[in-house]
């Protein structure tokens, strides 16, 4: 192990860290959490090295927001150890088997062994992701227009509504509308929104407005997870999914199916296998593989309409993550574990 | 077929959990020290000092398993990452890829993550120390 130029400790200054999770793992722990029970700041404990009878731990502060970019693979851990943490310096330790301290010192940050630190541009791997009934929507850049704010709040509760009425409910509560006329998307949006049960509501829990920021939501993790997956679906995808709703559209604009009143016109079973086709290639390439219980739910026309109203609330949101303002977890990385 | 470490494995209710494991049979990879008989090779995280860890680890069922990956691509793929993160990760679960035919006699494993990786824990007759050759310094690669 290399010598430290530091300043040795007695003892860790920092007492009764409480161990959250391991963010990184493999035959014990590699990258854990702590927080501090009465500050609430947190610390990474970064193994770095080992002799026979100790591993060697960098001990660092690190903001929340920084925290969250880290497990949400936005940044490289190198971007937080060891220049990115909270300090100027961080606190190395070298634990025996039984957790006690053999040896403890405070080390400047350009003091840091450079083996001792993560090579640049390397991420945690996927399953880091939090799945324990939050998620973090993260702030890129801060941005004052209040009418952007209500965009993102609004449309991803949207999002999340319609996913969460399709999949955790199996489309039970999705009801019948007109989905013509005066009909506001918005009362349907709604609706699927008081169906939700409480525990699972999108309660938005704490916010920082900074850049980088974040904003965190108290909900189903892995419906939230689905729009943000979506939302990188639309991202790369966009171009289809744009045609196929844009067909859609015009298809019922051309046959003019918002005039038909009743919806047992005789008109609809020309129409039928049409707007099936188009709202299951829709539901497909938006990448809900469990839109069949949805189709079945509802007519064609109003199974189409909603399809095609709910890729408008992803469309949004994709225009917020594409202006850099937000940021959404995207735990469909390929290629990682 | 008796668990080696049963009486840690008795600790636990469900372990090895018997609904997520299966023998196995064929060709397996585990990271170990540049000579295949040292003996931290094969041994699982909670015999294997100094532990690294900040809750007791014996506390979990799969610290009593040896971990191992499927294919040595993948194992090598993994090993390159964590590097980047790590870059002593040598000293602390190995340098040299070691691969070694597995079979049911050997004991059980639980089903491969999408990285490759396993837990395998083993029958008391089994001794990989014997049946597994090293391969590559994955850790100089």
């Amino acid at each position: 192990m290399h010598d430290l130029n530091g300043i040795v400790l007695k003892y860790l200054p920092i007492a009764d860290l409480k161990w959250v999770r391991d963010l990184e793992a493999y035959d014990g722990p590699l990258l854990s959490l702590f927080v501090h029970p009465r500050n609430n700041d947190n610390y990474l404990y970064y193994w770095c090295d080992a002799t026979a009878e100790v591993n060697r731990w960098m001990v660092s502060r690190v903001s929340e927001s920084n925290l969250i970019r880290l497990s949400n693979r936005k940044i490289p851990l190198s971007q937080i150890i060891p220049k990115g943490c909270e300090d100027d310096y961080v606190y190395f330790v070298d634990l025996d088997a039984k957790r006690e301290a053999k040896h403890t010192s405070l080390v400047l940050l350009d003091n840091i062994p450079e083996s001792y630190t993560p090579a640049q541009g390397v991420f945690l791997s996927e399953q880091v992701v939090d799945k324990t009934g939050i998620y973090h929507v993260m702030i890129e850049r801060g941005f004052s227009d209040t009418n952007k704010w209500r965009i993102l709040l609004k449309e991803f509760d949207y999002a999340y509504a319609f996913l969460y009425n399709v999949i955790k409910l199996k489309s039970q509560r999705v009801r019948s509308h007109p989905w013509r006329g005066g009909f506001s998307v918005m009362h349907f949006f709604k609706e699927m929104l008081r169906v939700i049960p409480v525990e699972d509501y999108p309660n938005v829990d704490s916010m920082k407005f900074s850049s980088p920021g974040y904003i965190t939501y108290k909900l189903d993790a892995d419906i939230a997870a689905r729009v943000g997956n979506m939302v990188y679906n639309y991202i790369s995808r966009g171009e289809e999914i744009d045609r196929t709703n844009t067909e859609l559209k015009s298809y019922i604009s051309l046959h003019k199916l918002i005039d038909v009143k009743s919806p047992v016109d005789s008109v609809w079973a020309q129409h039928d296998p049409a707007l099936t086709v188009y709202a299951e290639s829709l539901l497909k390439a938006m990448g809900i593989p469990e839109y069949k219980l949805f189709m079945e739910s509802q007519r064609p026309f109003e199974v189409a309409r909603m399809a095609s109203s709910f890729a408008k609330r992803i469309l949004e949101l994709s225009r917020l993550e594409l202006d850099r303002l937000i940021s959404f977890p995207n735990t469909i990385q390929p290629g990682l574990d | 077929m008796i668990f080696k470490y049963k009486l840690h494995l008795e600790g636990f209710d469900d372990c090895p959990p018997l609904s997520k494991v299966s023998p196995l049979e064929g060709v397996s990879y585990r990271f170990v020290y540049h000579v295949i008989s040292d003996p931290k090779n094969f041994l699982p995280p909670a015999s294997k000092p100094p532990e690294r860890g900040f809750v007791q680890r014996d506390a979990c069922c799969g610290s009593h398993a040896l971990s191992m990956f499927t294919t040595k691509a993948k194992a090598c793929k993994w090993y390159k990452e964590k590097k980047g993160l790590w870059r002593h990760i040598g000293v602390t679960i190995g340098t040299h890829l070691a691969e070694g035919p597995v079979a049911p006699p050997d004991g059980v494993a639980t089903a491969p993550s999408k990285s490759g990786h396993f837990d395998f824990f083993e029958f008391d007759i089994c001794d990989f120390s014997k049946k597994f050759a090293i391969i590559e310094d994955v850790h100089n690669a």
